[in-house]
């Protein structure tokens, strides 16, 4: 009888943890669904833009071709050899799922599989985090963390459908690894560490961010050797790992050899030697007295730490290694960026995060990962520090760059998964108001459980009050004392369940309003009240690709060169894979140079059209004029001596668009093609910015005499350019612009110029 | 049956593909064009002429074939050609001939053979009229105008009637222009045209010899855009298990109108409200659509385009960006329809569908058209009959959803030039759709389903376990 309620049960809670599976799935994909209904099933922003365009390509051409992809249509004329510059984790993945589907019968549009490729994941990363915290804790906190992780807006952020970013395949294997990292760490099994290396390798494979994986379990292995928690289990799944995964990630064109060059790798190499040594320290250790293995330890340690260091020195200097990117010093040093590399700097995800951040994107899991992180401290197992490890380097990151919120936010949830399902393991538990309605005298077995465990550990604020609820409880059982147990109990634990329903509600509410918008598509409303979206990106995109020549090269801030790329189909001459800063700097500087001086340069680069994003009519504020100034501080870094960012700014030091902006300002070409027409949407005369509320007249602008309005979208957003073809008669493109005016406006007077006379060559 | 009653006007769809099928040799010149009218209507974008002509056969032996001649470039983008005989009030037979007859002083010459379903006696006259469609020698005069000035367009057209017979009294005429008149040519100066209130007389032209050659261009202000379609695709999908027919429908668009002068200025754009004004320009179109139609959608090569409204069984669509003359634009349309409204059985398993050839925007020539129609898997094609006479019909299979064994029946026609006119016209397909296909299908995906799950369960109690 017993035998079979005890089956029973267990099939219960197999069926309620499948169904509780199932829901967090399906809230997960669900909650980043909104962009789909609330517009379309559209890519959002940039990157997802080329990693899109990427696809398609990989969809109608053979793998190896994808490999050895040179993609001629955008840095022109440098080209780019993208199937060796990017991480084809993301792209493989979708190309396997569209051809599995097409072989089920069930030929969806790549584009549908891209644009729900990341709330898919998302389900998987719930479920390799519920597996994760399953080794942490137990499957009550897994499943939690699975709860969090689904919906969290930090990792929401970069995995809504559309946002077809290397993110939304990455945070899902960063999971998997580190949960078969665990597994093998706790068992040794070289099978899991075979996995993890192996999803580590999927890792690199997708995403530049695998760094992290390679220093963050040396880092565990390092610090558990360093609190003499080393184990042959430790070696055995380290090693497997360490092997396997390097080679494997070499296999990846753009990784290459980094990771036996670069230092970013150099901490697990490191490690794996250190691993060695300890091994064959821990053998000898085993075979020899104490007293001679200190002195062979000390020796050995001394020595280990001088080849080492010097020999990196050496490498370094040398110049074997490769040394430290850009992107590493600026995590460090929050202005190295700004200074030596503007570009980083003007990344808005590279800009560090604001403290209103992290509760927006983790709402009360922010206060309660301390609390989780603390009550691990308290335990203190080998898998236990390395949440702690990853929590204290995350935090410190996810201050540096807004974007490496998203490595926190699984560790967060972890964390606080971790800490509540302690607090639900007391008060929740209400097994004996049960035991003792039913069976007075007989105590029920967790109790004796809970308060021995209470007891043995360290004292701590919660475990004080578990053990004495728990020994209040099982001392007397007077019916006072049972009342009072239930109603604190059920009031924390109904605290607790507000805070988890608050929590639900928050991370709806931010994923519908903040990280629901494609930003390619603006939401706005109709005179009467009915939605309607603003479209003028695709708009011009679309101008682009049905009515200019196919060869058409486009110059626009590297913002939209993926867009562009994805969208109009265009060849673009700088694009959001910044990595010719020099190539940059030269649209950077036509941007900001007199419009004699940026057409010849232009012209020299073959472009035909000049896009630039206005915001003035509408009062979108990231339009291309509020980021002129990286344009010219980037430019400025390569001609310090045509381009001085001093003087883009008023009089008075400001950065202004008015008649008190500075001429050099008034005269670029970006203002120009900004304002063109401008103020004849007012009364002709001038012409008011919503963005920048201010007035700009007829006379700030000038005239435009080298370029010509080729297209301006619905709401002035996109405005397009077409470089005026040279004059036949070989006159300057002013002078003619000048003279027809003065025809049309019917000026008779002639002007009879002295002829410049010197001698052409 | 629906097919005879639907069949009795016999409209010939012209192609330069289908030629090919007469000897070489001139036609004998045994008719006289007693007389000649040709009226050109340029109110729509292409011109429709219309001819009465009334003949004598001045043989010595009865004659039913009479060859109509057009010049090559017309006869290229000639679209739907209907003969007729008033008198008798039926339509007749008349097919294009391929011999294109090269003359020295002209361009080339094309015929169309006019059989008449009786011989007509020597010395006796007939009247015959001819309709036809076309979208050649149509420009914008200037080429470029700047916006807001009126759009002026030029016909340039041949003047006499070019005809293989003698022709003993020519008239012709333009109609349904605004400000026509003639523009002097360089072989003729003399402008001999005259304009009767909103009609461009010309003629009457006595005793006109056989290929007399000699060109007119008409100018006339049109305040509208010329839209083609350079592609269509129509896709239609038939769903037994759904009940419904599922139109899709791709075009690729260009304004054939003036272009812009200075490059497109937004600014004055709005200034002048010229979305609210008619100009050479197209702001939006109108797709006639089915009754009672539902699920719309319309999107293009980057996603979803939110403009536009459904009135009834009318789709007002406004494109991304105002089509000027030149720009080009495509985009795809789809709508829902209930099977039933399309649908005809004859209860044994055997089913015939009427579908309209187009429903697109009026006013519209249409350069290519592909119309494909998808069956369900495993239906059978007995029958594929037109109202146009279709050119090329091809027959393959498609996977679509769920299609795990040949595939949807695919079938496709392609047609050259059309016009909207061609809305009237239906395409009536006769296949055969069994019960135990339709059934089939839904078995087939439950196999499968099962399949999978048999060997997940199977795979499931295979024991990776090292320890024992």
């Amino acid at each position: 009888m017993k035998a079979e309620v005890h089956t029973a049960l267990c099939w219960a809670r197999v069926l309620f943890k499948t169904i509780i599976i199932i829901s967090i799935f399906g809230a997960a994909i669900s909650s980043r669904l909104f962009s789909v209904i609330r517009f379309e099933s559209i890519i959002h922003e940039f990157d997802p833009w080329f990693n899109f365009r990427a696809t398609k390509y990989l969809v109608s051409h053979s793998f190896y071709e994808f490999l050895n992809w040179f993609d001629d249509r955008t840095w022109y004329p440098l080209g780019r050899v993208t199937g060796g510059t990017l991480y084809p984790g993301l792209m493989t993945t979708s190309a396997v799922i569209w051809h599995g589907l097409r072989n089920i019968g069930l030929p969806v549009d790549i584009r549908n599989v891209c644009v729900l490729f990341a709330p898919a994941f998302a389900g998987f990363t719930a479920l390799a985090t519920y597996e994760f915290t399953r080794e942490i804790k137990d499957a009550n906190a897994g499943l939690l963390a699975a709860g969090f992780m689904a919906i969290v807006p930090g990792y929401i952020s970069r995995s809504v459908a559309g946002s077809y970013d290397n993110e939304a395949i990455a945070i899902t294997l960063l999971m998997l690894t580190f949960m078969f990292w665990i597994k093998a760490m706790k068992t040794g099994s070289i099978l899991h560490s075979t996995f993890a290396a192996l999803f580590y390798f999927y890792m690199v494979s997708a995403w530049g961010g695998y760094v992290f994986i390679t220093n963050l379990i040396p880092l565990h292995v390092f610090i558990l050797i360093l609190m003499g928690r080393y184990h042959s289990r430790l070696y055995s799944a380290y090693t497997t790992w360490y092997t396997i995964g390097t080679i494997a990630s070499m296999q990846i064109p753009f990784v290459g050899f980094l990771p036996i060059r670069s230092n970013d790798h150099m901490a697990a190499l490191g490690v794996f030697g250190l691993v060695q040594l300890v091994g064959l320290g821990n053998y000898i250790k085993g075979n020899v007295s104490s007293k001679r293995f200190k002195v062979v330890l000390i020796l050995s340690l001394v020595v280990i730490i001088v080849v080492g260091v010097s020999g990196l020195f050496a490498i370094t200097f040398l110049g074997y290694i490769a040394p430290w990117t850009g992107r590493f010093y600026s995590l460090w040093d929050t202005n190295y960026a700004k200074i030596h590399i503007p570009i980083i700097a003007s990344v808005s995800e590279h800009q560090p995060t604001a403290w209103p951040a992290f509760f927006f994107d983790n709402q009360f899991l922010i206060w309660l990962f301390p609390a989780g992180v603390f009550l691990l401290f308290l335990d203190l197992k080998d898998e236990h520090v390395f949440v702690i490890t990853y929590s204290v380097l995350c935090s410190y990151f996810a201050g540096v760059m807004v974007r490496l919120m998203l490595t926190l936010t699984p560790i967060i949830c972890v964390s606080a998964a971790y800490a509540l399902s302690k607090l639900f393991d007391v008060y929740l538990d209400f097994s004996e108001l049960w035991s003792t309605t039913g069976a007075a005298d007989v105590l029920t077995p967790s109790d004796p459980q809970a308060a021995g465990t209470a007891e043995k550990r360290p004292p701590s604020k919660i475990s004080a009050n578990v053990s004495a609820a728990a020994t209040s409880s099982s001392s007397s059982s007077s019916s006072r004392n049972g009342f009072l147990m239930v109603i604190t109990k059920l009031l924390v634990s109904g605290t607790f369940l507000f805070y988890l329903w608050l929590f639900v509600y928050h991370c709806t509410w931010v994923t519908s309003t903040a990280y629901s918008s494609p930003s390619v598509v603006l939401p706005s409303r109709n005179p009467d009240g009915s939605p309607a979206v603003i479209d003028d990106f695709r708009e011009a995109y679309y101008w682009l690709r049905m009515n200019t020549d196919e060869d058409a090269k486009i110059a626009s801030w590297w913002d939209y060169g993926y867009q562009i790329g994805g969208m109009a189909d265009r060849t673009t001459l700088v694009d959001n894979n910044t990595w010719n800063n020099t190539h940059i700097a030269i649209v950077g500087k036509a941007m900001a140079t007199s419009q004699d001086k940026a057409y010849h340069l232009l012209r020299a680069h073959d472009v035909d059209y000049v896009l630039v994003i206005f915001g003035g009519v509408l009062g979108f504020s990231g339009d291309d004029l509020n980021k002129f100034l990286w344009m010219v501080r980037i430019s400025e870094g390569i001609w310090p001596d045509e381009i001085k960012e001093r003087e883009y700014f008023s009089a008075a030091g400001d950065y202004r668009m008015d008649a008190s902006a500075s001429s050099t300002m008034k005269n670029s070409l970006m203002y120009k093609l900004s304002y063109y027409r401008f103020p004849e949407l007012f009364d002709g005369q001038q012409g008011f910015d919503r963005v920048r509320s201010q007035t700009i007249t007829v006379d700030d602008i000038g005239t435009l005499d080298y370029f010509e309005e080729a297209f301006t979208s619905e709401n002035w957003m996109v405005r397009i350019f077409k470089l005026k073809s040279p004059d036949h008669l070989g006159r300057n493109l002013h002078d003619v612009a000048k003279l027809n005016m003065e025809q049309s406006l019917g000026v008779k007077k002639r002007l009879v110029k002295k002829p410049v006379l010197d001698l052409r060559v | 049956m629906i097919f005879f009653q639907l069949i009795a006007t016999v409209i010939l769809l012209l192609s330069p593909l289908s030629c090919g099928l007469l000897s070489s040799a001139t036609p004998k010149a045994n008719w006289e064009n007693v007389e000649f009218k040709r009226i050109v209507n340029v109110l729509k974008s292409y011109p429709h002429e219309s001819l009465e002509l009334v003949i004598k056969n001045i043989g010595s032996t009865p004659e039913s074939h009479y060859y109509f001649t057009l010049p090559e470039k017309v006869f290229k983008k000639a679209s739907i050609f209907s003969a007729s005989l008033p008198d008798h009030n039926i339509y007749v037979d008349s097919s294009p001939d391929a011999e294109s007859t090269v003359r020295e002083d002209s361009e080339d010459i094309r015929y169309i053979l006019v059989q008449f379903p009786f011989e007509v006696a020597p010395d006796q006259e007939i009247r015959l009229n001819i309709n036809f469609m076309h979208n050649a020698g149509l420009k914008p005069y200037p080429e470029h105008i700047q916006l807001g000035t009126p759009q002026n367009l030029l016909l340039n057209t041949n003047k006499l009637p070019h005809s293989l017979y003698r022709t003993l009294k020519y008239n012709l005429e333009f109609v349904g222009g605004q400000g026509l008149s003639e523009v002097p040519t360089f072989q003729d100066s003399s402008s001999d045209g005259q304009l009767d209130g909103e009609v461009l007389k010309f003629g009457p032209i006595l005793n006109i010899e056989p290929f007399t050659q000699s060109n007119v261009s008409v100018t006339y202000v049109r305040e509208a855009p010329s839209v083609r379609v350079i592609n269509l695709n129509r896709n239609i999908w038939i769903s037994h298990w759904a009940n419904t027919i599922q139109f899709d429908e791709y075009y690729e668009v260009t304004n054939d109108a003036a272009k812009l002068k200075d490059g497109f200025s937004r600014a004055e754009f709005m200034k002048g409200q010229y979305a609210l004004k008619p100009g050479s320009y197209l702001i939006g179109f109108e797709m006639m659509l089915p009754e009672e139609s539902t699920d719309h959608y319309y999107t293009d090569l980057v996603g979803m385009v939110s403009t536009y409204k459904i009135i009834s069984n009318h789709m007002f669509l406004k494109p991304r960006y105002p089509l000027f003359g030149g720009w080009f634009y495509n985009f795809t349309i789809g709508w829902t329809n209930e099977l039933s409204q399309f649908l005809h059985t004859d209860g044994a398993e055997q089913y015939i569908a009427s579908i309209p050839i187009l429903n697109g925007p009026l006013d519209t020539f249409y350069d290519h058209a592909n119309i494909s129609i998808y069956l369900p898997e495993g239906a059978e094609i007995l029958d594929l009959k037109s109202t146009l006479p279709i050119s090329n019909v091809n027959g393959s299979t498609e996977h679509s959803f769920f299609d795990l064994s040949s595939g949807h029946v695919k079938v496709t026609v392609e047609i050259n030039n059309l016009v909207d006119n061609a809305q009237k016209a239906q395409l009536f397909i006769k296949y055969k759709y069994s019960k135990y296909m339709m059934y089939r299908k839904p078995i087939n995906i439950a196999a499968y389903i099962f399949v999978a799950l048999m060997s997940f369960f199977f795979l499931k109690q295979i024991n990776f376990r090292i320890d024992p």
